[in-house]
């Protein structure tokens, strides 16, 4: 009886996890081609350095490409490029969206519609929003360029201080949407006796908000801050619509040398180096995210 | 309730339930050791158990939520070890009644029925013929979370009844529920078992729940059965210390006493006081040639008299209608308790008093008060003796 | 990564099946807290909620405990309109210019509202612009890929939460750790999968790399395991297996999760741009966001064109958003766990 018994136990647990392979299956065979195979790829083509003419074949060179692209100056041109594009977007982005947060988050008339607008941008995606853009600062019709005196001429987003700048703002428009919904949201699980208690104690509007609901956005703004670093590190369209790394690579981030790399000059060697280094900086900025989410949980379990 | 519950019941006779030696380990840790019972056809069978016993375990193992580790389950004298639990053709009855929080009332009783493929009109028809005698009838489009806690209790009862299945399994359905009800859906449960005439096992940790429930009581206690038998047996004949010291209420006291004495006269010795043995159990003590024992008295048994062989210091006069119960400091800081019809009201704390086991007597005419003050006679049934190794009960 | 096993065991315990409509990101796991990113503001709808204004509404009664003075009301309103003018102010250009012609658009001082709103604009994109067929294109790959993506997402989030099988652990956290490897830094490796797969130029290539998401599989595994065990067990004893289960139980108790995933699914794969763009060059298979890119160079003469086929690449969106207010928050968290 009891080896029976245990042969129809195994041959149930058999069965179930039959069951289990076959529905994860679609989804590990997706991430087996797509994800975990191109990353081992990756690495392994950084040793291969691509020869200056096409048909001649790759030879391997080992470490040496990886040492000699991640100290070139054209290397930390781009990131010092894709820093200051973080630098000029992210904080930016998020001060704005805890304004526009704060001046929503009254009891006013006609409140929703300053809130439907300050949320608007969230249905843009980059592609949308930097052609708007581009339209706006085209040279010739646009009416920033226009309002801002600089009609004629090659433009705003050909000059070399401007460029970047330029982007920049498109992203933080893009991007408001977003921080605005995110900070609203955080704004209205602030306890209102919290401020009342802050007020009848004789606080200013701006002590008050300084010393009771910053604090208390603190964890919002910090994972704002590292899902707007790690969406920087990524942009890639606004680059390509309104720039293309130009002029004179004043917009050549991360990304956008990686993809020059690989489809303009057809160098997958220098590529692959390029996005394995994007790999390590965006997994450090992924695992403190998710770092942040486990202090968090540990905060609410205590 | 009134009425048949179900009219149109096809006859469908109860069936018997039987473990032969079951036993289930979750990675070597023992949930059930070694259980054989038999709960015989139409029967109200209880488990009854302290919490993380296995007694849920023995539940789920009958419904086939579980495989045995070893040994047969018998469900109307068929094997059932490799049957599915949907093929067993038994309902369930969760403690947290399990309904399906999305759909109405009449969609979680009908829910059971969709699996088997019984056409639509007749699932309509089962459904509201069970609702209408569980009183659900003008809440059947409601859903789980717009009713009381015993309504939910009823549709769980009416979703399991629906299937008019082969017997009933019940894990502590009562326990979620305010303390009047419970007494009520008792009562319910218990009309319920005789118009359907089923069989049902019954899961709880409640003693009152189940002296007053079951046919029999099952006591399991470290995943494994202590005793089986009718509440009477089981609260007069515990089969050992566990279940002495499990069912009832107050608990029984158990006190460790060491034996000293000659022939038939042997007493058994406390820090505070001895108690004479009475002779049939002097001669089981001796028998197993025993130099220390667990002797169980229940509250009632005990009685305060003005000169006895036990003392004891009062901490706690607590009153119980027109009786009162003393929890008593004895033997150097056990606790025992004392069930007494005396006026509680000269009672103190920290007053010492002198206990006597037997039942207590009243002051009646023809009796004396010097036949009042004497030492009674200590009947054999209200003392208990357990051995000290084993917790097994010594009879005569 | 054991760590993260804590984070999943914790938010797992936190997060009952009542409550997954009101529970925040990560299933459940970090709503509630101080900030609370999300989970505050789903329930009510979006960035609704009307208990504000505490700090600000009456400032001006208090006047005698004040340190400065607080604005006027029209100050209020003067700053909230400068601000959603400057925000709001490039789409609704965009819908003006839209409705001109090309030499309307680039008259000066410049028209700033349509007297005459022209329909043609938006005829002329689809008639001359292929954006017809851009969308259409868009349409079948972003509807197939949320379609395909919320399949396997749910079967392995069951899967993960409710089956036993060798290795479970291992293989969750390789479900887990792709969060970690963002799609920009594989795609040269990926575009040369694609092309010896033959799936260059095809739908094959713009919808299979993303019909699974760890995203998708780490919230879904999160909320199932929220179910309670006895509804498992019931459902087992009424006759159900774990198809029917999953469909007739936990599907439906998790609707509004899948909701919002769904729509963080929509928006990432409508809004994709870098992919499309190195796996397809031909018009029958670009999808709009790459269209986009085509109508930027059609010249100052078919300026109208760009302004009407930006606004309705962008429509999709904005219609989906009005119907799903409800789990805009919820989505937009989820996405945002994707590094």
């Amino acid at each position: 009886m009891t080896s029976r018994i245990r042969s129809l136990t195994r041959l149930k647990a058999i069965r179930e996890a039959g069951l289990g392979y076959l529905w994860i299956l679609p989804a590990l065979a997706v991430f087996g081609v797509f994800v975990f195979f191109p990353l081992l790829k990756a690495i392994w083509l950084g040793f291969f350095e691509t020869p200056p003419f096409p048909n001649l074949p790759a030879h391997f060179v080992g470490l040496s490409q990886y040492a000699s692209t991640l100290s070139s100056e054209i290397f930390l041109h781009s990131l010092w490029r894709t820093v200051l594009f973080v630098i000029f977007t992210v904080p930016i982005g998020i001060v704005l969206g805890i304004a526009l947060a704060t001046l929503a988050h009254q009891r006013l008339a006609g409140i929703r519609v300053f809130r439907t607008i300050f949320s608007s941008t969230v249905a843009t995606s980059t592609a949308v929003a930097s052609v708007i853009f581009f339209t706006l600062l085209d040279p010739q019709v646009g009416l920033f360029s226009y309002w801002l005196g600089q009609r004629g001429g090659t433009g705003i987003l050909a000059n070399p201080t401007l460029a970047l700048p330029a982007v920049s703002v498109v992203t933080i428009w893009q991007n408001i949407g977003f921080t605005f919904i995110l900070m609203s949201a955080a704004l209205q699980s602030v306890p209102d006796d919290l401020l009342e208690a802050a007020r009848i104690d004789g606080a200013s509007n701006w002590f008050r908000f300084r010393t009771v609901t910053l604090p208390l956005l603190s964890p919002t703004v910090f994972f704002a801050s590292i899902v707007g670093i790690i969406g920087s590190f990524q942009a890639f369209g606004q680059i390509d619509l309104l720039t293309q790394g130009g002029p004179n690579n004043h917009t050549l981030v991360l990304i956008y040398y990686i993809y020059q790399a690989a489809y303009t000059d057809s160098n997958y060697g220098l590529a692959a180096v390029l996005s394995i280094a994007l790999f390590a900086i965006l997994l450090v900025l992924t695992l403190a995210q998710f770092w942040f989410f486990e202090r968090r949980v540990f905060y609410v379990g205590t | 309730m009134a009425g048949a519950v179900l009219s149109s019941d096809v006859d469908r006779s109860p069936a018997a339930v039987s473990l032969e030696g079951v036993s289930k380990w979750y990675d070597n840790v023992p949930a059930v050791q070694d259980f054989t019972i038999d709960a015989e056809a139409g029967e109200f069978l209880v488990l009854l158990g302290p919490s993380g016993c296995g007694k849920t375990t023995v539940l789920r193992l009958i419904a086939g939520l579980e495989i045995p580790s070893q040994g047969v389950i018998r469900i109307g004298g068929q094997v059932v070890n490799d049957v599915d639990p949907r093929n067993r053709d038994i309902a369930m009855v969760f403690q947290s009644y399990a309904l399906y929080p999305h759909m109405t009332v009449r969609r979680n009783i009908e829910f059971p029925l969709r699996s088997r493929g019984h056409p639509a009109p007749a699932r309509s028809r089962m459904v509201e013929e069970v609702a209408r005698s569980l009183q659900l009838d003008k809440l059947l489009d409601r859903k789980p979370a717009q009713l009381s806690g015993g309504q939910r209790q009823r549709v769980a009862l009416a979703r399991a009844i629906v299937r008019r299945p082969l017997a009933f399994l019940m894990d502590e359905p009562l326990s979620n529920l305010d303390a009047q009800l419970r007494i009520e859906m008792r009562a319910e449960l218990v009309e319920l078992h005789a118009k359907l005439d089923t069989t049902i096992i019954y899961v709880t940790h409640d003693q009152v729940e189940a002296t007053t429930m079951g046919n029999r009581i099952a006591v399991i206690d470290q995943s494994r059965l202590q005793q089986v038998g009718t509440p009477r047996e089981v609260y007069e004949h515990p089969a050992n210390a566990f279940v002495a010291g499990f069912v009832g209420n107050p608990p029984m006291n158990i006190i460790r006493g060491h034996l000293e004495g000659e022939g038939d006269a042997m007493n058994a010795r406390f820090q505070d006081g001895y108690l004479q043995l009475p002779p049939v159990l002097a001669a089981a003590a001796r028998r197993e040639n025993l130099g220390e024992v667990l002797i169980g008295i229940r509250p009632q048994d005990l009685q305060i008299v003005e000169q006895g062989t036990i003392h004891a210091t009062v901490s706690l006069v607590e009153v119980v209608g027109s009786e009162s119960r003393l929890v008593c400091r004895f033997a150097g800081g056990q606790f025992i308790t004392v069930d007494t019809d005396r006026d509680p009201a000269h009672m103190r704390n920290g007053d010492v008093i002198d206990l006597a086991v037997g039942r207590p007597r009243r002051e009646q005419q023809g009796v004396s008060q010097e036949e009042l003050r004497s030492l009674p006679e200590v009947p054999p049934e209200a003392l208990h003796l357990f051995d000290v190794a084993s917790g097994r009960r010594l009879d005569p | 990564m054991s760590a993260r096993e804590t984070l999943q065991e914790r938010s797992a315990a936190a997060g009952g099946i009542g409550d997954s409509d009101s529970g925040g990101m990560a299933g459940g796991g970090s709503n509630g807290s101080s900030g609370g990113s999300s989970g505050g503001a789903t329930g009510k709808g979006g960035m609704g909620g009307r208990r504000s204004g505490a700090a600000y509404g009456r400032g001006h009664n208090r006047s005698r405990n004040r340190v400065r003075r607080p604005m006027t009301m029209g100050a209020r309103y003067l700053l909230l309109a400068v601000l959603a003018i400057v925000i709001g102010f490039p789409i609704y250009i965009t819908v003006v210019n839209s409705l001109l012609t090309s030499r309307q658009i680039a008259a000066r001082p410049p028209v700033l509202f349509p007297v005459h709103p022209l329909w043609g604009d938006f005829a002329a994109a689809f008639s001359q612009a292929h954006l017809g067929i851009y969308l259409r294109n868009s349409a079948i790959v972003t509807i197939l890929i949320v379609i395909a993506e919320l399949v396997t997402s749910v079967l392995a989030g069951y899967a993960f939460a409710f089956l036993k099988f060798p290795f479970r652990r291992l293989l969750f956290m390789a479900c887990i750790a792709t969060m970690m490897v963002p799609m920009e830094a594989t795609i040269v490796p990926n575009r040369q999968t694609i092309v010896a797969l033959g799936w260059f130029n095809s739908f094959p290539a713009l919808i299979v790399p993303f019909i699974a998401s760890g995203v998708g599989i780490f919230l879904f595994r999160q909320a199932f395991l929220g179910v309670p065990r006895d509804l498992r067990d019931a459902a087992r004893l009424d006759g159900y297996g774990h198809w029917h289960f999953l469909t007739r139980i936990v599907i439906p108790l998790n609707r509004p999760l899948i909701a919002a995933f769904a729509l963080y699914s929509f928006m990432s794969a409508w809004n994709q741009y870098l992919w499309p763009l190195i796996v397809t060059d031909t018009n029958s298979v670009r999808t709009v966001q790459i269209g986009l890119k085509q109508l930027e160079g059609v010249g100052l003469n078919h300026f109208n064109l760009i302004f009407a086929g930006t606004l309705l690449a962008a429509l999709p969106i904005f219609l989906l958003l009005i119907v799903f207010q409800r789990q805009l928050v919820r989505g937009l968290s989820a996405g945002a766990l994707k590094g």
